[in-house]
């Protein structure tokens, strides 16, 4: 059984990876060229610059092991993603926390692991996030947060990133389901051909007997 | 020719049939989000009662939808893009009237687009998709850019409508992506 589920875990890596991977450069790519347009402080500009070029590079690593068809390991892949999420976090806390709009690059990445990884994966890689990002807009925020109405503002964001996820995930299971059925269909189609043609060469043997 | 057509019909049937659980699910976020939103803010019965109206017809048709689905008996592809449609408008109205927050850009429901517009990717083929998204953010650029406070470039919010719109982009791209792997996928094709 847990070969079975270690087999799937790593099929869907070979088939849905890709998507993680474009989802990682849409982040690179925009984040990039947002962060130089209209910068202000140059601290914050180094920072984001060096740390979306590690994410590139890590990215790049694993783009071309996938067009060389090449599996990367399961673990290198789970520690992209959290580096995705630190990454993340670390700008908006440095932003200003509930203030910003790069808590919006979340959406890719969370949806990029939940299509792709296990639900008990995503469960808990969905939970860090969510603290995560809570825990930065409490404490980073800039101005501080208040609870006049910013706590229903984090709430909607958390919510809709439950529900990103909730819906990739969602997805993967009933995908696995309907590729489980489709084959257990073609299984029994096959035994009963197989069935069936077996059939033949003994009614064929009993006629050269007569 | 007209076999592979029709293949490739009842393969979208299925889609439709294996996938509207994830409708269903997004639809539970933005039920349960308004939720949240109404009860908060209220502060006298009048301001729960008229929201309800429209949460409540939102929660039964979902509850409907979600029967449906357990009896095995799913919606048509027509009926889902219209419960979609009435999703993204349920929300475009939150924002347009300014619940939980000001009108326009500085409304925060617009988070909840994301998970409806994954849910629509992930069903429906690559052309469907890019013109729900397409309209979706036309309609939500207007509304940003004409409801105050409006865009204020000194303030820099033309930066964060762009990543908005981009993210709102690619979350739809990444969908219809990962669509298209699986559908590969179920064919035995390589990506």
């Amino acid at each position: 059984m847990g070969k079975l589920v270690d087999e799937t875990v790593e099929d869907d890596l070979r088939y849905g990876l890709i998507v993680i991977i474009w989802a990682r450069w849409s982040i690179v790519i925009f984040a990039f060229i947002l962060r130089l347009y209209r910068a202000t402080e140059i601290p914050i500009l180094v920072i984001t610059i060096i740390g979306l070029l590690a994410v590139a590079l890590i990215n790049f690593a694993l783009h071309v092991r996938i067009l060389s068809k090449q599996a990367p390991k399961i673990r290198w892949v789970y520690l992209a993603s959290i580096a995705d999420m630190c990454l993340i976090s670390l700008i908006t806390g440095l932003e200003g926390g509930l203030n910003t709009h790069i808590f919006l690059y979340y959406y890719p990445a969370v949806l990029g692991f939940a299509l792709v990884f296990p639900g008990k994966i995503t469960t808990w890689l969905t939970i860090g996030v969510m603290v995560l990002y809570s825990g930065i807009c409490l404490l980073f925020s800039e101005p501080a947060m208040k609870f006049d109405g910013d706590e229903a503002i984090l709430i909607f964001r958390l919510m809709s990133l439950l529900g990103v996820a909730v819906v990739g995930n969602r997805y993967r299971f009933v995908e696995g389901q309907r590729r489980a059925k489709a084959a257990e269909t073609r299984q029994s189609l096959q035994m009963e051909l197989k069935r069936r043609s077996q059939k033949i060469p003994s009614r064929s043997k009993g006629g050269s007997s007569l | 020719m007209t076999e592979m057509s029709k293949e490739e019909k009842t393969e979208a049937l299925q889609d439709v049939f294996y996938g509207q659980i994830v409708f269903i699910w997004a639809r539970w976020i933005v039920i349960f989000s308004t939720l949240f939103l109404v009860l908060r803010n209220a502060q006298n019965v009048a301001d729960i009662q008229i929201p309800m109206i429209p949460i409540g017809l939102l929660i039964v048709a979902n509850f409907y939808l979600h029967g449906r689905f357990v009896m095995r008996q799913p919606a048509n592809p027509i009926l889902l893009t219209i419960a979609t449609t009435i999703d993204f408008i349920f929300i475009t109205l939150v924002i347009v009237l300014g619940a939980g927050g000001g009108t326009g850009i500085d409304n925060p429901f617009f988070v909840l687009y994301f998970p409806v517009m994954l849910a629509y990717s992930l069903v429906f083929p690559r052309r469907r998709t890019l013109v729900m998204a397409f309209l979706l953010i036309v309609v939500y650029f207007l509304i940003c850019l004409l409801l105050p406070p409006r865009i204020s470039i000194a303030d820099g919010d033309e930066k964060v409508l762009a990543v908005r719109i981009v993210m709102l982009l690619v979350t739809a791209l990444l969908g219809t992506m990962y669509w298209r792997i699986q559908r590969m996928r179920r064919r035995g094709k390589d990506t």
